[in-house]
């Protein structure tokens, strides 16, 4: 990519203080991006100069994985690929937040698209481990086929340990509310 | 004050104070190893963040400023229940500061935030994300990432089947 690239000079200089010109510093640090507003109509500053179209062709070529990185290499093309910004990122981010999701939503994410299972597999791989195991169930003998039978009834369990936890969260946090208001009376 | 020149993807820079970027696991790494290599103790670091561009990290820069005075969380405190801080850590600042971004500067964040180490940023935008996909079905998460979903054959059956372990229906 990077003998076709040549990102816009947009070298630019500011100073992000933090002491007590909180204000100020904020308001400098504002007028830094420039993000386009015509973003459809805008091609990346490159030459020679091409149509948005053609860079939609260009970018067709590639493999997919590049387009985070397409995105990132000036704000002209991530204007262009806004509306790729669900497909490229999603799988990322649940491969980087997959160990905070409750386990059922981590197996409904499996079940939206190929890549965004792969992405529960990257960060969530001793889950993806223990639920394929009991489909291997005639590879073992009849002792580990107990034992993998059982965790994956804990598995089960557990989640519907989480869901109920959830619950009484939510109850919780009414109650609280409501002793709050009890209490400004 | 001692400074570091932080690049973005695109080509900003942004002076910021060491101070400040140390509150960012990865950046602090940097700059100590910058230190280390640099014979010139008074050099200012120079650290390109290629995966950042400058939009959104500007945002992250604004978001370690104003939390500039918490007290650094360890890394993997509450990785088994990320949940558990987050409500109390969580600022009308914070509210405000996520509530005009749409989902695709939140994923851009929480990318960014990852790359970065910056913990309590994580967590909040994380757990702006998971509000939006726990409890839906998924043609709704679908519909809300705009995703289309690429299975062929009996790879979706096979998933399904995979889950069925673990989930009733």
């Amino acid at each position: 990519m990077e003998t076709l690239v040549k990102s816009p000079p947009t070298e630019q200089v500011k100073v992000m203080e933090n002491v007590e010109e909180k204000e100020d510093s904020l308001v400098v640090a504002a007028d830094l991006v420039q993000v386009p507003n015509q973003v459809v109509l805008k091609s990346p500053k490159t030459e020679p100069v091409l149509p948005p179209q053609v860079w939609d062709k260009v970018f067709k070529y590639l493999p997919r994985v590049d387009l985070y990185q397409l995105m990132n290499t000036c704000p002209e093309w991530n204007a262009l690929l806004e509306s790729k910004k669900g497909e490229v990122l999603f799988p990322k981010v649940l491969a980087c937040i997959g160990n905070q999701l409750p386990l059922k939503t981590a197996l409904i994410c499996r079940l939206v698209s190929k890549r965004c299972n792969a992405g529960i597999a990257e960060g969530r791989p001793e889950m993806i481990e223990r639920i394929r195991r009991p489909l291997l169930l005639q590879h073992f003998g009849e002792r580990r086929q107990v034992l993998l039978l059982r965790e994956a009834m804990i598995m089960g369990e557990r989640i519907r340990v989480e869901s109920r936890l959830q619950e009484v969260r939510e109850t919780l946090g009414s109650v609280e509310m409501y002793l709050r208001d009890v209490e400004r009376v | 004050m001692a400074l570091v020149r932080v690049i973005s993807s695109d080509g900003a820079a942004f002076l910021v104070s060491q101070r400040l970027a140390k509150r960012s696991g990865k950046l602090k790494t940097e700059i100590e190893t910058f230190r280390k290599s640099s014979d010139n103790s008074e050099a200012q670091p120079e650290i390109r963040i290629v995966t950042i561009r400058a939009e959104i990290l500007r945002l992250v820069l604004q978001w370690l400023q104003q939390h500039q005075n918490d007290p650094v969380l360890p890394a993997n405190q509450n990785e088994q229940d990320g949940r558990g801080d987050a409500e109390m850590g969580q600022s009308q600042w914070d509210r405000d500061f996520l509530a005009p971004m749409d989902l695709g500067i939140v994923m851009e964040l929480i990318l960014a935030a990852n790359h970065l180490e910056v913990k309590g940023l994580l967590d909040i935008t994380c757990k702006l994300v998971e509000s939006k996909i726990t409890g839906r079905t998924v043609d709704e998460i679908r519909t809300a990432f705009k995703l289309k979903s690429d299975f062929k054959g009996n790879e979706e059956e096979q998933t399904r089947l995979e889950n069925r372990w673990c989930v009733e229906n």
